[in-house]
């Protein structure tokens, strides 16, 4: 298991380095000048020439590229043009947000998204396998962020039952449980909203793993040992599938990672998401890319798990 | 219990899943709403009123936004954007896709090699975030978006064209072909390229779907041209008027779902009845 | 004379066709198997001898129309409810299939697997389980049981697998051992030490065996009896010596010539012409007589009844019979 580890972290270094790499080039691609483009809109000489000085700009390329992989290697991504603190410490103060909602949207997706899949592949065929079908290619098919926006004009506009807006209720300020209580109401929505296309991705692979795996002949000889058939579908098959499920949540992190970007804007959400599209309007370079940079560690970083978590899972891929 | 059904002639319609049936419609009323925009719109979709911010009524079917503009017609020739974007980024995914995974399906070795860990790389990047940075650097422009949409879009066409052509390789008239002196590059383009070429409908109908999702994505974020406003951009502004204006995010929205709900549809559909297993991996 | 442990009377399995219509893949089959017996069920692949032994277990698929009556100690296994037959299968009648690759759960330890059948039927404390789980693997001849039980069933060689497998169907001492092919995927040397093992374990827990296969060969080391099935219908039975040296049936003399013979040169050996009958449309009359090199004029117009050419030896054929005329 730690020579995996260690073989999954050697490939994911490169891919760390090619994205550090892409940055470094796009911002240098961008047309006009890298620093007026770091330095933001109507920049006076003098930042111009400091904003030089601090990313070196002055300096030949490749002594560019290595000041830059050392500060992106040791977290520093510059400093927000915007809100004038560095890049990392803005990312840091947000990214719990980010993290409380990915993860409550996607325990959701995983738990409702595999009881589908096996419930659709238990009844492969049948007018419930299709209507499950049909629901997940909706559900996949359809926008995230404009579920959400319809989902703010129901259940907040209209019928008022949900709040709209925000992490927390303003101009309240709750302590202990029902500061828990007030977070876990403003969550509902964006929780959903960003849970529909993982689960739906999640009930497609799934319900065509255990229909792969209920036909395999170990099932057969199960069987015929007197295994009874809920042990069947879920200590055998299930446990065969659950291997596919897992891929496709570390293959589907980075889409869910970017669709916390359009529920933030949705619901006002202040996390990570936040933070690009402030600094997409703000054409906040340095903030932008350090976001960026981040988002992709943390991405690459997930299908590492999700790789870890399939061969704890099946034995023939640990080797 | 394998059944052979005679090959259907050319002139007859083969018969499809009621799905796909409904999904060829739905593009096709998408897709005809838009270009009869000019016969269909009530106004011009660039119009200002002093009507602001109506709900649906008989002069407005579909109501108007903040500077009194006639949503259905911002809705129909919003509609050209974002379909044009799908169909050119669609295009270059694929082509991009087919050009990699013939190479590695048919060059094999080392070649291969590089390719798919470059494909395992894109796979795992997150697109969208690459887009996003990509344009705001660059600048907000139908070409760029594109063309970023499209390159990063080839994965999958890539995987499915290589897996095809690795199992013709081994068929009998390639080898045969190539034991009567037939270069390399000919095989590759009379008689493997032809044969895959039926897998690059599915596969480019599904690809349109996802570039008009990311291109809504993209708008959504304020990224899109504002000369041409495409659904995602009459969504983004629909965000401001969410909590007066229903109808500015509603019916972009029904557009934008029916339309990739529609290409997700007839792409399944052509996916299966060419036997392709599979096809969105 | 002894009560037979299975009888099978006038089995009939069949399938819906593409046509609406009902193809019979198993046809009137009927055969005995007395407690601690080793019986062979031998035909081509589509003969109807699997499905046959599938259906001892009710293993076959719902869209199959299964009549007639399987009796197990002197229950009807076919009318069974889902709780009966779930407390048979592996304690009653045990079952080894053909391919031990694919017939292990890939992602769970040999030893759970096994222990698994232990804990079906009589949840024993976790240290006896391991304890016969051990057993079981020793008695299979598996080296090293303690350190197997362990490993995943990747790990395992193909002979090593059909050992455990048949260990795992001996977990709850059957009293009939219902063997699919058990060899046909292991390479010869291995073949011969798995049909070794099966005669070990027959003689020294007395259960009873129905060995399945294509190999005639196989049939002649192990069985005392032989089924000889084709196009879903039994053509001939008796016991091994008769039916291997004397057969009746054409069909038998062909299968025994297709067979690789030391003592033969190889010039000898012939492969049977033609193709056995689609189950939808049986030829009329006896169902081999296209294929037959001795059919007559009464072949084609009326099947034959399987009846006596000797005692205890019965046969599907108007020649046979002698009333060929």
């Amino acid at each position: 298991m730690l020579k995996l580890l260690l073989r999954r972290l050697a490939m994911s270094l490169p891919l760390v380095f090619a994205v550090v790499t892409l940055t470094f080039f796009l911002v240098r691609l961008a047309p006009g000048d890298p620093a007026a483009i770091l330095a933001g809109e109507a920049p006076s000489p003098e930042f111009l020439a400091e904003i030089r000085a601090e990313y070196g700009l002055d300096q030949p390329q490749w002594r560019q590229f290595l000041a830059y992989l050392t500060k992106a290697a040791t977290g520093d991504f510059g400093t927000s043009i915007y809100l004038g603190r560095p890049v990392f410490s803005v990312i840091w103060e947000r990214f719990p947000a980010t993290v409380v909602l990915t993860i409550a949207s996607m325990v959701l997706a995983s738990i409702l998204g595999t009881a589908l899949g096996v419930l659709a592949a238990r009844h492969a065929g049948n007018r419930l396998d299709t209507v499950i079908s049909a629901g997940s290619l909706l559900g996949y098919s359809i926008p995230g962020f404009w579920i959400g926006q319809l989902l703010v004009i129901l259940f907040a506009v209209e019928l008022d039952w949900l709040p709209a807006s925000g992490m927390t209720t303003a101009r309240v300020t709750y302590t202990g449980f029902a500061h828990v209580l007030d977070v876990g109401r403003h969550l509902i929505l964006p929780a959903v909203t960003l849970a529909i296309f993982l689960l739906t991705m999640i009930a497609r692979f799934t319900r065509t793993a255990m229909i792969e795996a209920l036909n395999q002949d170990f099932i057969l000889v199960a069987t015929a040992k007197g295994v009874s058939p809920r042990r069947l579908l879920w200590h055998h098959a299930f446990r065969n599938a659950v291997v596919t499920t897992v891929t496709v949540i570390g293959l589907e992190f980075g889409a869910v990672l970017s669709g916390t970007v359009v529920v933030e804007i949705v619901f006002g959400w202040p996390g990570l998401g936040r933070v690009f599209y402030d600094a997409i309007n703000r054409r906040d370079f340095p903030l932008l890319t350090g976001a960026f940079i981040f988002s992709s560690v943390v991405v690459i970083a997930a299908n590492t798990v999700s790789d870890l978590v399939c061969a704890a899972l099946d034995p023939r891929i640990r080797r | 219990m394998s059944l052979t059904l005679p090959r259907p002639a050319l002139w007859r319609l083969p018969s499809l899943p009621a799905s796909t049936v409904i999904g060829i419609a739905l593009v096709a009323f998408v897709v005809l709403g838009t270009l009869l925009a000019p016969l269909i719109a009530p106004a011009n979709p660039l119009a200002l009123s002093t009507d602001i911010l109506a709900p649906p009524d008989a002069a407005h079917p579909l109501g108007t936004d903040d500077l009194g503009r006639d949503l259905f017609s911002r809705v129909l020739y919003g509609g050209r954007v974002s379909l044009g974007i799908g169909l050119f980024s669609a295009l270059i995914g694929v082509t991009v896709g087919v050009g990699i995974g013939l190479a590695a399906g048919f060059f094999g070795g080392a070649i291969d090699e590089a390719l798919m860990r470059m494909t395992e790389v894109f796979q795992v990047l997150p697109k969208l975030l690459v887009a996003v940075v990509v344009v705001s650097l660059l600048g907000s422009s139908l070409l760029n978006e594109i063309l970023v949409i499209g390159l990063l879009s080839w994965t999958a066409t890539a995987r499915i064209i290589r897996t095809r052509v690795m199992v013709l390789r081994e068929e009998e008239f390639i080898a045969a072909a190539a034991m009567s002196g037939a270069s390399r590059t000919r095989i590759l383009l009379r008689h493997i390229l032809p044969n895959v070429a039926p897998y690059l409908m599915a596969s480019t109908t599904l690809q349109i779907a996802g570039a008009i999702m990311s291109e809504s994505f993209l708008s959504f974020l304020g990224l899109g041209d504002p000369t041409y406003p495409s659904w995602g951009f009459l969504l983004q502004q629909g965000q401001l008027y969410i909590d007066s204006a229903w109808w500015l995010t509603t019916f972009p929205g029904l557009a934008l779902a029916m339309t990739i709900v529609g290409f997700n549809l007839m792409g399944d559909g052509l996916g299966q009845s060419r036997a392709i297993g599979g096809a969105r991996r | 004379m002894t009560e037979p442990l299975l009888s099978v009377r006038g089995l009939r399995i069949a399938f819906p066709t593409p046509a609406g219509g009902q193809a019979p893949v198993v046809d009137g089959v009927s055969f005995d198997v007395l407690p601690g017996e080793i019986v062979g069920i031998v035909g081509e692949s589509g003969s109807g001898k699997s499905l046959t032994a599938r259906a001892a277990l009710q293993l076959l698929p719902p869209r199959a129309a299964v009549s007639g009556e399987i009796g197990f100690e002197g229950r009807d296994v076919l009318a069974l409810s889902p709780r009966d037959i779930r407390a048979l299968r592996g304690t009653g009648i045990a079952m080894v299939f053909q391919d031990p690759m694919t017939s292990f759960n890939p992602v769970l330890r040999v030893g759970e697997q096994i222990g698994e059948a232990l804990d079906i039927h009589r949840a024993p404390p976790k240290q006896a389980r391991e304890a016969r789980v051990r057993e079981l693997l020793s008695l299979v001849g598996i080296p090293e049981p303690e350190r197997r039980a362990r490993a995943y069933p990747h790990e395992y060689s193909g002979g090593m697998r059909q050992r455990a497998l048949t260990a795992m169907a001996m977990a709850n001492a059957p009293r009939l051992l219902i063997a699919d092919e058990p060899t046909t995927a292991l390479d010869v040397t291995v073949q011969d030490q798995i049909l070794r093992l099966m005669r070990g374990l027959n003689e020294a827990s007395g259960t009873a065996i129905l060995l399945i296969t294509h190999n005639i060969a196989v049939v002649a080391s192990l069985c005392r009896r032989v089924i000889v099935m084709y196009a879903g219908r039994v053509v001939e039975d008796g016991p091994v010596e008769q039916v291997l040296t004397a057969p009746s049936h054409p069909y038998t003399q062909a299968l025994l010539q297709s067979v690789p013979r030391i003592d033969q040169p190889a010039g000898r050996l012939t492969a049977i012409a033609g193709q056995p009958p689609d189950p939808a449309s049986p030829p009329p009359g006896c169902r081999f007589q296209p294929r037959c090199t001795q059919a007559m004029g009464r072949c084609t117009a009326e099947e034959p009844p399987l009846d006596a050419v000797a005692p205890g030896h019965r046969a599907r054929c108007w020649l046979a019979l002698g009333q060929a005329a």
